[in-house]
């Protein structure tokens, strides 16, 4: 096979490189994880205010953060399935702050939980 | 027109249409477009954003005019190379103000348009690196799938569950062949694809799997892309310079 020298580099990046550095995106795995698994998971938001504690709605979270977030956060009340958890663990604290603009509460506490564990939890203060 | 312009052509055509609103007619799509391209400023009070850099609206919004600009040069043909790595580095900053949309069929098509921008000119060089390129990809997306979850079936069965695959090959005993069936055509494909006397049997192989996973699964526009990066290997009488200058 012919290959020059710029065309190698390019496909040293795009074919041995990359594909390494998925592993940045999805769990640690290797490779492109699309279709290669399923789980499933669920959300427990608490926003504490004065003193009380109240369980705030994934639905309502999901409607103040921007972008695909709802994908991720519609019906995660109740367990639920996705291909990955990655972005919620990543993107616990944006939960946070869309629980701190639906119920204005001092604090809030995220917990994410999949059927083994519990997966992350984050504890935020509002603003 | 060569096999890579077509490529090129295809390609262009398919991001134009993944990365915007166009492909709210497709089936499958696992993240839609939300606005009228990828990555258009929603103006929601909370953003998730890769590295905390939330860019302002104006800013997300000419990277998502740019960025479709940028495909419909490299699409046509108009200074292929720098239209194609602007295309793919606009969708990536896209992806990375949007986490929640990441997916994988996404990312490589990304990866795919940024490698055609430098694979233009029809030498052999050029088409070494579509098809190792190409190759890679069945390669890399066999290796997450070795695992027990995968290779038993219980995958492809939580699929049918889930109403995600609608067929006899996602139940029962049938998901743990179909499952293994899958990764040995994925591990077997590049080295088949590669090889020049295997390569038109390759190609069949390839296509008829994208078939049948379109058909019973609707796996984004993966298949399609699949396809689209197939070309380079179809049989031709192109005469190539094994290494023609840009």
């Amino acid at each position: 096979m012919t290959i020059r020298s710029e065309h190698r580099i390019v496909a040293l990046i795009a074919c041995v490189l990359v594909p390494l550095a998925t592993c940045v995106f999805d769990r640690g795995a290797v490779g492109y994880t699309m279709y290669a698994g399923v789980t499933t998971y669920r959300l427990r938001v608490t926003a504490s205010r004065n003193g009380a504690e109240m369980r705030v709605s994934c639905n309502d979270i999901a409607r103040q953060i921007g972008g695909s977030a709802p994908l991720a956060l519609v019906g995660a009340d109740s367990w639920r399935p996705g291909r990955s958890t990655r972005a919620l663990e990543s993107h616990l604290d944006a939960v946070a702050r869309g629980a701190c603009v639906v119920t204005s509460a001092e604090s809030v506490i995220v917990v994410l939980e999949t059927p083994s564990s519990e997966s992350a939890r984050i504890h935020e203060r509002c603003p | 027109m060569n096999r890579l312009a077509i490529t090129r052509v295809l390609l262009g055509a398919l991001f134009l249409f993944r990365t915007s609103a166009l492909s709210h007619i497709a089936r499958g799509i696992h993240a839609p477009v939300i606005g009228p391209l990828l990555g258009w400023p929603d103006h929601a009070p909370v953003h998730a954003v890769v590295g905390g850099l939330v860019l302002p609206s104006s800013i997300a919004a000419m990277l998502a005019i740019v960025r479709t600009l940028s495909a419909l040069s490299f699409t046509i043909g108009y200074r292929v190379r720098a239209s194609g790595v602007v295309a793919a580095g606009c969708g990536w900053i896209a992806l990375a103000q949007d986490p929640f949309g990441f997916t994988f069929t996404l990312h490589v098509m990304l990866l795919a348009v940024a490698v055609h921008a430098f694979a233009t000119k029809p030498s052999a060089s050029s088409y070494t690196l579509a098809r190792i390129f190409t190759a890679s990809i069945y390669f890399w997306s066999a290796i997450p799938k070795l695992n027990v979850a995968w290779l038993s079936g219980d995958v492809l069965r939580a699929y049918h569950a889930l109403g995600m695959g609608h067929s006899a090959f996602f139940l029962d005993a049938h998901a743990s062949a179909t499952a293994i069936a899958t990764v040995v055509m994925e591990l077997s494909l590049p080295a088949l694809l590669l090889c020049r006397r295997t390569r038109t049997i390759a190609v069949i192989i390839a296509c008829m799997m994208h078939t049948i996973v379109e058909l019973f699964y609707h796996p984004d526009v993966f298949g399609w892309l699949m396809v689209v990066l197939l070309v380079p290997f179809w049989p031709s009488n192109e005469k190539l310079s094994p290494s023609a200058s840009r």
